[in-house]
């Protein structure tokens, strides 16, 4: 019973986490960026949700009507005005430079709203479910299946569409890409905007399950990057899969230890995966196929 | 020969900066004895200088070596802990206890440092955020952990007097001690291992750069200055908590300085923690804003990675007073 009940909370965190790290992982792979300011993008994404509600009293779902877009102008414009200038050089530099555009969108926030904890409440915060026996609250579960849906549809556009064979073509190889004649900058732009068009999105969504602050995002930048090294750097479905990972081990760290040591989880994964399996849940995967 | 190539010269000799740190530091120690009650000076120069170590020792690592900490929090707590506990505990002077504070800062950055710097680039520098995170976590639940009071968890520790004059000339000691081993190790066969481990890692390894062992040393000493910083920490403010000492902020701020100041240069860190420490005095006193100066460092971030690399040395260099090849990180010739 206990195992059900972890194995129910753990999948309803996972959702969570993935949309917080699909934004990551497409970014990663297209362009090899690791984007530090994919937890700022959220922070954004669910302070715009935040006044969405306050002004409008528009529903956290609805308004990722509105931060998507939003998300993705701001995406492709720091990919167009910063990070594509940057390219070509050490991988060091872009991590730098996305620190920085971290530091001006935190310490802004910080500015305008204040160091205050805000909090999106709608009607619905306080319905439960029974799913199996274990209590399931109405937002984790929106927050869950919105992380399926968006892996559903992430999934059908990268595989079926033009443009997102192009932004896997680029993940996979840029110089043939080109000599294909895709438009490598234009595909490279319009994937980072789509990454930070995610990141906001789980912003505006995680509004539904966390209070936040500007610093919100941080310590969530390391689980999403753990995820991401888990899942293999570039797959999508490797990200879904991780999370799952990631959120059951956190759980049953909880449960058998100390609440406070929740965080530590996702460095002590992060490490050994980095060292034991560089290539991630995808590598193990693609190893047996092969065998 | 002209004054630009008289200065050149110079600055390829590693005794020429040496001198210059020891004329610094002869300046800044009379500073008590001139003026017995200048106590904001002190206190100015104290937080100068001891930005300056934590800049100096993170560009050892994150400079030389090309591989960028944002955990530095984590040795410059333990160091600040290790004095607080033996001096609150054990009543040893926190002086005394500063080789101790670098001991194990070192020896946890050996302890971090073997799995993590297996990582390359920007995997380490994420890491390294996890490394700042879990060495929190760790400071603020050890009592319960261990069931001996040690950190006084997230309450803190609160620590006697000690006179600030000493801790003073202790500061200005343990900073030409920094300075003078980055000065070394950027003219030695190690610092020559670490440009090239920048450079191109596999290409180093191939030419027998012993790579992992250059990198976990880098780490090591740097981690020996960042706990020697937090000795002296402890020992002015008298109040440590773990949610300062080991906070992100920190890590940033260790990040910032040399970074704005220029990256991998002798006196880059030292440029980046006096613009530091002036934005934090001045501009916060300014518009009561604590996010405004972190503001002003996003934007510099992002223009100085844009547009000039090596930061404040950079652009010193450009004025021509001195030549480019005295601030470039090696010899001059990238």
């Amino acid at each position: 019973m206990r195992l059900i009940e972890a194995l129910v909370s753990a999948l309803m965190v996972a959702g969570l986490y993935a949309s917080a790290s699909y934004g990551l992982a497409l970014i990663y792979g297209v362009m090899k960026i690791i984007n530090l300011a994919n937890a700022g993008t959220m922070m954004l994404g669910a302070f715009t949700t935040w006044v969405l509600w306050q002004s409008f009293g528009l529903d956290p779902i609805a308004s990722v009507i509105i931060v998507a877009p939003l998300g993705f102008a701001l995406g492709a414009l720091i990919e167009v005005l910063l990070v594509r200038r940057v390219s070509g050089q050490p991988p060091i530099v872009s991590l730098l430079l996305l620190f920085g555009v971290w530091l001006v969108m935190e310490s802004a926030a910080y500015i305008i709203f204040g160091g205050d904890t805000r909090g999106v409440v709608p009607a619905y915060v306080r319905t439960t479910f029974d799913v199996g026996g274990v209590i399931v609250s109405m937002t984790r579960l929106a927050v869950f299946i919105a992380g399926v849906v968006i892996l559903v549809g992430l999934e059908l556009f990268l595989r079926r569409s033009f443009l997102g064979r192009a932004i896997r073509a680029l993940a996979q190889d840029r110089d043939a890409c080109a000599l294909v004649g895709i438009d490598t900058k234009r595909v490279g732009m319009l994937a980072f905007g789509l990454g930070t068009s995610l990141a906001a999105t789980a912003g505006a969504l995680l509004t539904l399950v966390f209070s936040f602050d500007p610093d919100f995002g941080r310590v969530l930048q390391l689980k999403s990057f753990t995820i991401i090294v888990l899942g293999g750097l570039e797959s999508i479905v490797g990200v879904a899969l991780a999370s799952f990972l990631l959120a059951l081990a956190e759980n049953l760290t909880v449960t058998l230890s100390k609440p406070a040591l929740e965080n530590l989880v996702s460095f002590v994964v992060l490490v050994v995966v980095l060292v034991v399996m560089p290539g991630g849940l995808a590598a193990l995967l693609r190893r047996r196929r092969v065998a | 020969m002209t004054l630009r190539q008289r200065a050149t010269l110079l600055a390829r000799s590693s005794w020429a900066h040496v001198a210059a740190v020891l004329v610094l530091c002869a300046i800044v120690a009379v500073i008590p004895i001139v003026d017995p009650r200048s106590f904001n000076a002190q206190r100015l120069a104290f937080y100068v200088l001891w930005f300056g170590i934590l800049a100096a020792a993170w560009n050892i690592i994150g400079g030389y070596a090309g591989q960028i900490s944002f955990g530095h929090s984590a040795f410059l707590g333990m160091g600040a802990y290790t004095t607080g506990v033996l001096w609150f505990s054990a009543h040893w002077d926190p002086l005394l206890t500063m080789p101790v504070a670098a001991l194990v800062a070192a020896g946890y950055a050996v302890l971090v440092g073997a799995p993590t710097l297996r990582l390359r680039g920007p995997y380490f520098a994420i890491a390294t955020i996890g490394v700042g995170e879990a060495t929190r976590l760790l400071a603020v639940n050890v009592d319960d952990i261990l069931g001996i009071k040690l950190t006084h968890g997230v309450t803190g520790l609160t620590l006697p007097n000690y006179d600030p004059v000493v801790i003073h000339y202790a500061t200005v000691v343990v900073f030409a001690l920094t300075m003078i081993t980055t000065i070394a190790i950027r003219a030695g066969r190690f610092g020559l291992g670490l440009f090239a481990i920048n450079m191109d890692r596999d290409a180093a390894e191939t030419a027998g750069v012993p790579t992992a062992r250059l990198q976990i040393v880098a780490l090591a000493v740097s981690a020996v200055f960042c706990g020697a910083a937090g000795s002296l920490y402890a020992a002015r403010q008298q109040f440590l908590d773990p949610s300062t000492m080991f906070s992100f902020n920190i890590s940033i701020a260790i990040v910032l300085m040399p970074v704005v100041g220029g990256i991998g240069t002798i006196w880059g860190p030292l440029f980046g923690a006096i613009l530091y420490a002036y934005v934090q005095d001045e501009i916060t006193s300014l518009v009561r804003n604590p996010f405004v100066p972190t503001l002003i460092y996003g934007v510099l971030l992002v223009v100085i990675v844009m547009f000039e690399p090596l930061g404040i040395a950079g652009l010193v260099s450009r004025l021509g007073v001195v030549g480019r090849k005295l601030i470039l990180p090696r010899g001059g010739e990238t």
